[in-house]
């Protein structure tokens, strides 16, 4: 009975060519746009290297603290005594009139004397990131470098395409080592292998050269960078420093998918226990209050979207903006389809009316045009992996989104394919549904 | 044998009552070639429709082979078309995207026939109305009496007990008419086939066992034809 369908959705498909156009058109063109969103959701938050363990990680990337306001009010008494003013009283009184709150990142003392453990936990590491400009041989590069510690190449699985990390020892003996990225390699050194060795000037000091990562898919500025130095090479300003603002983000990964709330709920206590340290200014600004922000990596990307204080407000809003999204992108061309399709299979009403003269229940009418459908859409799925590949290929080489890579690999394919199946069956279901309902007596008039 | 008791049919609207069939009885004995007469309008395909199950009657009982088949749910009524009923129309209703094989498989492909068997039994069917060497042609690529001869060939490949044929020779030359009643008249001779046909034509009712006039719904003469 399948074949059958298939014959009569093949010479329906050759009937109306137009008609067949114009269908194959939404449907390829929506699934380009989706598989396209997925690709993007993938690379930026998919389990990815070197992100692969994303799902066991908590980022706290900044902290809030807020100093109050004081107002000062004077209450004068005063009494006329002859021709002069006598003042009797004056009272001050000081009342707290609102509250600025100071937002950034932390400093080390702050990581390590109140952050550094918590339970559970794996592994912890820190992190800041600066620009550096670099010359050689005439040229000038503007390279992004992370400064950080040896925990950071175990949390992160970079994949090394050449030499090595740099270790615990190094980090400690604030050793000028570095490792680059695939693409300083070659725009700086001209190419992989030989780079390994050489040296490059950072912040005035040359530095080895130890390993060569392959660039990340993700955007995430905790791995894009073109240059990774110990971070005990920075000034000894940003190490000493003893209040709570620095440039350090802190990582952590959890043992287990399943401990990573209990990590990131035993972070945000630690954040709450953290003292208020002495006035800064006496008199006018005390400190009252610090809070640090335990963020996973989706709640970090939509902070970064929507910056509400709540955080649960943030993935609402980022999620919404997801299903919003990828609902238009179905709905509407789901629609379209519903309108075509019902035209469609209205042209066959008396096909319809024989199908059921001869016995055809309604439950294989709508079989019947739902597998015709889902055919048509597959061919259109097809034709839209092709688009979506050639376009997430000309994304990639345009550079339009430098620090992003896109890729289309088997988890993006396996929803797109169904995104197309869901397609599919909503915009087939209806008009099926309502033909199916058809009076034989009615079919056979036309 | 189909009996048919007391049948009307009324069409109603919120303002207008339409009598399309008034208390209808007669009874079609196994293997009668019966015909239905009467002028456009009078009720012929409606009550051809409700001996085929396409329609329901508002009043009356219809009974085929034995069987009370008024008040079947919509899955059971399907099931009976398919097993006991084959149609003939003067459209002829072809699916101009199926082959010609494939239009006759149609009434097997519902009875869940395997591909093989389907193919045999709509070659043998075709081959009986003289049409075995077009079985790949298109519906769109035959003239008008071959495409009723598949049509009849559609109608004879599930074996059915009762033929219904609504005005099948409407749409043909005399030539092309006759050629489709001689067809008709053999299955009915020769497998005992009782067929109940629409028709206008008085030439091709006369060569029928029994004819019924229907006037404005009503039936006004049973009678066998002369």
């Amino acid at each position: 009975m399948l074949l059958n369908y298939l014959k009569l959705a093949i010479k329906v498909l050759g009937r109306n060519k137009m008609y067949t156009a114009i269908t194959l058109f939404g449907i390829s063109f929506t699934l380009m746009v989706l598989m396209i969103i997925l690709a993007l959701y993938d690379s930026e938050l998919g389990a990815n290297t070197p992100m692969s363990k994303a799902d066991r990680m908590i980022f706290v990337d900044h902290m809030e603290m807020w100093k109050p306001f004081y107002d000062t009010a004077w209450a004068v008494d005063s009494s006329m005594v002859g021709d002069l003013m006598v003042y009797d009283t004056t009272d001050f009184t000081t009342e707290e009139s609102g509250k600025a709150i100071s937002s950034g990142s932390m400093s080390l003392r702050l990581v390590e004397e109140h952050l550094a453990d918590v339970e559970p936990m794996e592994r912890r590491s820190i992190l800041f990131d600066r620009e550096y400009t670099v010359f050689n041989e005439g040229r000038k590069f503007q390279l992004t470098g992370i400064l950080t510690d040896y925990e950071y190449w175990n949390i992160f699985d970079f994949n090394f395409l050449a030499g090595e990390s740099f270790t615990l020892e190094q980090v400690e003996e604030a050793a000028s080592v570095a490792v680059i990225s695939s693409s300083t390699a070659e725009d700086y050194f001209g190419g992989i292998q030989q780079s390994i060795g050489q040296s490059i000037p950072i912040s005035g000091r040359e530095h080895e050269i130890l390993g060569v990562v392959e660039k990340g898919r993700s955007s995430s500025h905790y791995i894009n960078a073109d240059i990774y130095v110990p971070y005990t090479t920075t000034e000894p300003s940003i190490l000493s420093e003893t209040g709570n603002s620095g440039p350090f983000t802190a990582v952590y990964l959890a043992p287990s998918v399943s401990q990573r709330t209990a990590m990131q709920e035993a972070l945000d206590f630690k954040g709450r226990q953290i003292p208020i340290p002495p006035p800064d200014y006496p008199g006018a600004f005390v400190l009252d209050n610090i809070k640090v922000f335990p963020f996973t990596q989706e709640e970090m990307y939509a902070w970064s979207l929507f910056h509400e204080d709540e955080i649960d407000t943030n993935k609402k809003y980022f999620r919404l903006m997801l299903v919003l999204s990828l609902g238009l992108f179905i709905l509407i061309p789901t629609l379209n389809l519903i309108n075509v399709n019902l035209t469609r299979m209205m042209e066959r009403a008396s096909e319809i009316s024989v199908r059921k003269t001869y016995g055809a229940s309604r439950q294989q009418i709508l079989g019947q045009f739902l597998f015709e459908n889902i055919i048509v859409t597959f061919i259109g799925g097809l034709i839209g992996l092709a688009l979506s590949l050639l376009i997430i290929n000309l994304i990639n080489s345009s550079g339009a989104m430098p620090n992003t890579t896109l890729a289309f690999n088997g988890r993006v394919f396996f929803y797109s394919f169904l995104m197309c199946l869901l397609l599919g069956i909503l915009s087939g279901l209806l008009p099926a549904w309502r033909i199916s309902k058809q009076q034989i007596a009615d079919g056979l008039r036309q | 044998m189909i009996k048919l008791q007391n049948i009307s049919k009324i069409y109603q609207t919120d303002t207008i009552e339409t009598v399309a069939l008034d208390n209808i009885s007669f009874d079609v004995p196994d293997g009668q070639f019966l015909s239905i007469m009467g002028p456009s309008g009078c009720g012929k395909s409606t009550l051809l429709n409700i001996i085929g199950l396409i329609d329901a009657p508002t009043n009356g009982k219809v009974t085929l082979s034995g069987e009370h088949v008024t008040n079947y749910s919509g899955r059971k009524t399907a099931r009976f078309r398919n097993e006991q009923l084959g149609f003939i129309f003067q459209n002829f209703h072809l699916i101009n995207d199926l082959s010609v094989v494939d239009n006759v498989e149609l009434p097997l492909l519902y009875r869940g026939t395997s591909a093989r068997k389907r193919r045999e039994m709509a070659v043998e069917a075709l081959r009986q109305v003289g049409l075995e060497n077009r079985i790949k042609h298109f519906p769109t690529q035959l003239s008008g009496g071959q495409k009723q001869r598949v049509a009849i060939a559609r109608a004879i490949v599930g074996k059915p007990n009762i033929i219904l044929a609504d005005e099948p020779t409407g749409n043909l030359d005399s030539a092309m008419g006759d050629e489709v009643m001689d067809i008709l008249l053999d299955l009915n001779k020769e497998l005992g086939t009782t067929i109940v046909m629409v028709t206008h034509d008085e030439r091709m009712a006369k060569k029928t066992d029994r004819l019924v006039r229907l006037f404005d719904g009503s039936q006004v003469s049973t009678a066998a034809s002369i």
